[in-house]
């Protein structure tokens, strides 16, 4: 699919809703949204871009390898940030307990490891789709077989 | 009660739940089935879960229609 | 509503004589109708004996809302309630989440590169 009205509009879009994306994962401790929303939002406009350019062009921006390290990356992340509640002297994924410094409600460094595991879930699941997208779509390395 | 935009989308809903179901083109079930998120996520707005609409706008309407799109054109669409 | 698990009971039992038993024919097809009128009866029923949506008195707002309501700000430092109870109180259940995305892609994979 190669239309000049399609590639022009998606080309203005993306960026918007990359940008929103990103605002709803950030702020996912003051506002509604979170991890999976806002990774979700991420993932459907690299979806959006594969689909209005051709898969060569998508996979130049964010390759197979790279999403599926960051597939995995997402999810080590996120075990990290739980395993430093035990080497703090508390439980598994402890917060307040665990002394980590919960700043001022309202800011953005607020909240402690929330800010952090929703940065880490929104990788995961914004790649997780992107994944999806590629190989089902039989992007990058496709050997022919599309029968 | 019930106000009268809650009882347009919700029988909205119903009969796109029952078109889908009942539907043999299949690309004709999927896009209905999209238009059935979209409204189902208006309908959680108005119920006070705006992270649910914005996760079931996203991955309803745009990641679900794309994928079961992948899936069709790699089978028949006949069902 | 002490009529309704035995009203519950004769349905299947009811379900069951239909589907094992009786041969297809014409007094099947109307005792499936009449089959799926009582199930939805009693679907009818349990919903109008429900409370009203948002009301304070339904069993699911405890004291257990009250303290995450009340409470959250203080405990975690995080505005969004909800970001609060599925990142902060319920992580781990998250970190499940997680891992059924994980082992999804995973699958999905292992089969589409097989072909």
């Amino acid at each position: 699919m190669d239309d000049l009205v399609i590639r022009s509009v998606s080309r203005l879009v993306v960026p918007f809703i990359q940008l929103y994306g990103l605002y709803v994962i950030f702020y996912g401790h003051l506002s509604p949204g979170g991890g999976f929303a806002g990774g979700a939002i991420v993932a459907s406009s690299m979806i959006l871009y594969g689909l209005s350019f051709n898969l060569e062009a998508g996979s130049r921006k964010l390759g197979h390898d790279v999403s599926s390290f960051m597939e995995s990356g997402g999810a080590i992340w996120y075990l990290i940030i739980g395993l430093l509640g035990i080497l703090f002297g508390s439980n598994f994924l402890a917060n307040r307990y665990a002394g980590v410094s919960l700043g001022t409600p309202g800011q953005l460094f607020s909240g402690g490891i929330i800010f952090f595991l929703s940065l880490g879930i929104g990788v995961k699941v914004a790649s997780t789709m992107i994944t999806l997208f590629y190989s089902l779509s039989g992007g990058e390395d496709s050997s022919g077989s599309n029968n | 009660m019930i106000s009268v935009l809650d009882f347009l989308l919700l029988s909205f809903l119903i009969v796109c739940a029952i078109v889908v179901a009942r539907i043999r083109d299949l690309i004709s079930a999927v896009i209905i089935f999209a238009a059935y998120s979209l409204v189902m996520a208006i309908v959680w707005q108005m119920l006070g879960a705006p992270d649910i609409a914005m996760t079931e706008a996203a991955l309803g309407a745009g990641v679900t229609t794309f994928l079961f799109l992948a899936a069709i054109s790699k089978t028949k669409r006949a069902e | 509503m002490e009529a309704s698990p035995l009203v519950g009971v004769g349905i299947l039992l009811l379900i069951a004589y239909v589907f094992f038993y009786l041969p297809r024919s014409q007094i099947r097809h109307i005792l499936v109708i009449v089959i799926l009128f009582m199930i939805g009866y009693a679907l009818v029923v349990t919903v109008a004996e429900m409370p009203v949506f948002g009301s304070a008195n339904t069993p699911a707002y405890n004291y257990v809302a009250k303290r995450y309501l009340e409470g959250t700000v203080a405990e975690t430092g995080a505005i969004n309630v909800i970001s609060a109870i599925i990142l902060d109180y319920r992580a781990f259940d998250t970190l499940g989440e997680a891992t059924v995305l994980f082992v999804a892609i995973a699958a999905a994979i292992a089969n589409l590169k097989a072909h």
